[in-house]
C-alpha cells in the first residue's frame, strides 16, 4: 500500500499526533461506500423515472367522462421555448378583437400604451385611443363625463357592470378576455376550437332557448353565437380573413393580452442561459477542487511516546 | 505559458486596483456581450415575426382603417 502524508498535527513537544494520508489502493471500507453510493444512484433513477413516467402517463388520461369535445392542438407560432408571437397575427387579432369581440367581451387590464411597439406604433395607439370616449371625472361639479381616450387609458368595457352585460346577453355574463388563455385549461388552443366549433346538435340532442350547440364547450350549449365568418372584416394589411385566420389572430391576440411579457420572458431566458451554463460549468470545478482532499484523505492515529522513552 | 500568466497577473491581478478596475470594466464588457448576443439570436430566431420587422406592411393603411371604421 503506497500513501502520501499530506499533512500532519504536532503537540508542544513536536511529537506527531495525527497523519493526513493520501491513500491510493481502496480498503474494505471504500469499496462498501462505493456499493452504498451505486445503491442510492439506482433508486434515486428509479424513483425519478417513475414519478416522470406517471406525470407522462397522468399526461395521456383520454378523459372519456369529460362532457366536451377533445381539443385539437395546433401549431401555434410562440410554441417554442425561444419563439417569440407573431406580432403580425397578433395586430390582426386586436383588429378582430376590435371589430366583433368588443361589442360584448371587454379587456380590462390592457391599456393603449400597452399596444405601442407590440401592435401599433405610438402614433397609431395615440389615434386609436384619441377614438374611443372614455369616462373620467368627477368634474368640480361631481357628475363623471366622457373625453377622448389616451395612452395611459385603459380599453373600454361594453357595459358598465355585470349585471348590465348579463342583462344584454340573455342572463349569460360574456368574460373578460384579458386574461382568457391562461384561465381556461390548454387556453389557446380551445379558444381556437371553441370560435370554429359551431355545428348542428346531433341527431336527437334537443336545443335550448338562447344557446348554441358547440362541442367544445363544458356542456356543449353556449350562450355566444357564432362569431367568426369568412370576410367577416378588412385585416388593413390585407390577409385575406378566413374564418379560421381570424380565430388564429384573435387566439394569438388573447395570448399576448394574457402574458404581455411572453416575448421579454423568452429573450430573458436566452440570456439567463448564456449567463448561468459557464456559471454552473465553473461552480462544479470548484466543488471538485474543494472536495479533492477531503475525499481521497485517510487519517490515521497514532498513540504519542510516552515521556519516558 | 507561464510569461504571459505571468503578465496578466502583473498587470491585473497583483494591486487591488487593478483587479477592482478590470473586475468593474470586465463586468460592463460581458454584460454588454451576452446582451447583444442573445438579443440577436433571438432576432435571429423570430425573424419575421418581431414588430420591428412586420411594422411596415401595416404603417400605411392603419390611419385609413381606423378613421374609417369609426
Amino acid at each position: 500500500m503506497t500513501s502520501t502524508i499530506l499533512c500532519r498535527t504536532s503537540r508542544q513537544n513536536h511529537q506527531i499526533l495525527v497523519y493526513v494520508i493520501r491513500n491510493s489502493s481502496s480498503t474494505s471500507n471504500q469499496t462498501s461506500i462505493r456499493w452504498k453510493r451505486l445503491a442510492y444512484q439506482i433508486g434515486g433513477g428509479l424513483l425519478t423515472t417513475g414519478a416522470l413516467g406517471y406525470a407522462w402517463a397522468h399526461s395521456q388520461a383520454v378523459h372519456a367522462s369529460g362532457n366536451k369535445a377533445h381539443l385539437v392542438s395546433l401549431p401555434w407560432s410562440f410554441q417554442g421555448p425561444f419563439d417569440s408571437l407573431d406580432h403580425a397575427s397578433v395586430r390582426r387579432g386586436f383588429e378582430v378583437y376590435k371589430q366583433v369581440c368588443a361589442a360584448c367581451h371587454s379587456l380590462r387590464f390592457v391599456a393603449y400604451r400597452h399596444l405601442v411597439g407590440v401592435t401599433h406604433t405610438e402614433e397609431e395607439a395615440k389615434t386609436l385611443a384619441a377614438q374611443d370616449q372614455i369616462e373620467d371625472g368627477p368634474d368640480d361639479k361631481g357628475n363623471m363625463f366622457k373625453r377622448p381616450g389616451k395612452l395611459t387609458d385603459y380599453l373600454p368595457s361594453p357595459y358598465p357592470n355585470d349585471n348590465a352585460a348579463k342583462d344584454g346577453n340573455a342572463g349569460a355574463l360574456p368574460p373578460d378576455l384579458s386574461l382568457i388563455t391562461l384561465g381556461r385549461t390548454d387556453g389557446c388552443n380551445y379558444i381556437f376550437n371553441l370560435l370554429t366549433g359551431y355545428q348542428d346538435p346531433p341527431a336527437g340532442v334537443k336545443g335550448e332557448p338562447n344557446l348554441h350547440y358547440n362541442p367544445y364547450f363544458s356542456g356543449g350549449w353556449i350562450a355566444m353565437p357564432k362569431q367568426l365568418y369568412d370576410d367577416q372584416i378588412e385585416y388593413s394589411d390585407g390577409t385575406k380573413a378566413s374564418e379560421s385566420q381570424l380565430a388564429k389572430d384573435v387566439t394569438e391576440f388573447l395570448k399576448w393580452t394574457a402574458e404581455r411579457d411572453h416575448d421579454d420572458r423568452k429573450r430573458l431566458a436566452i440570456k439567463a442561459i448564456l449567463i448561468f451554463a459557464p456559471l454552473a460549468v465553473l461552480s462544479y470545478h470548484w466543488k471538485r477542487v474543494k472536495w479533492a482532499t477531503l475525499k481521497s484523505r485517510k487519517i490515521a492515529f497514532y498513540r504519542p511516546k510516552a515521556k519516558d522513552e | 505559458m507561464s510569461s504571459v500568466t505571468k503578465t496578466i497577473y502583473n498587470l491585473f491581478f497583483r494591486r487591488s486596483a487593478t483587479i477592482a478596475l478590470s473586475v468593474v470594466v470586465g463586468v460592463f464588457a460581458y454584460e454588454r456581450l451576452i446582451d447583444k448576443t442573445a438579443d440577436y439570436m433571438f432576432e435571429r430566431r423570430n425573424q419575421g415575426k418581431l414588430w420591428k420587422h412586420v411594422q411596415s406592411q401595416f404603417k400605411m393603411p392603419t390611419d385609413e382603417e381606423e378613421e374609417s371604421s369609426e
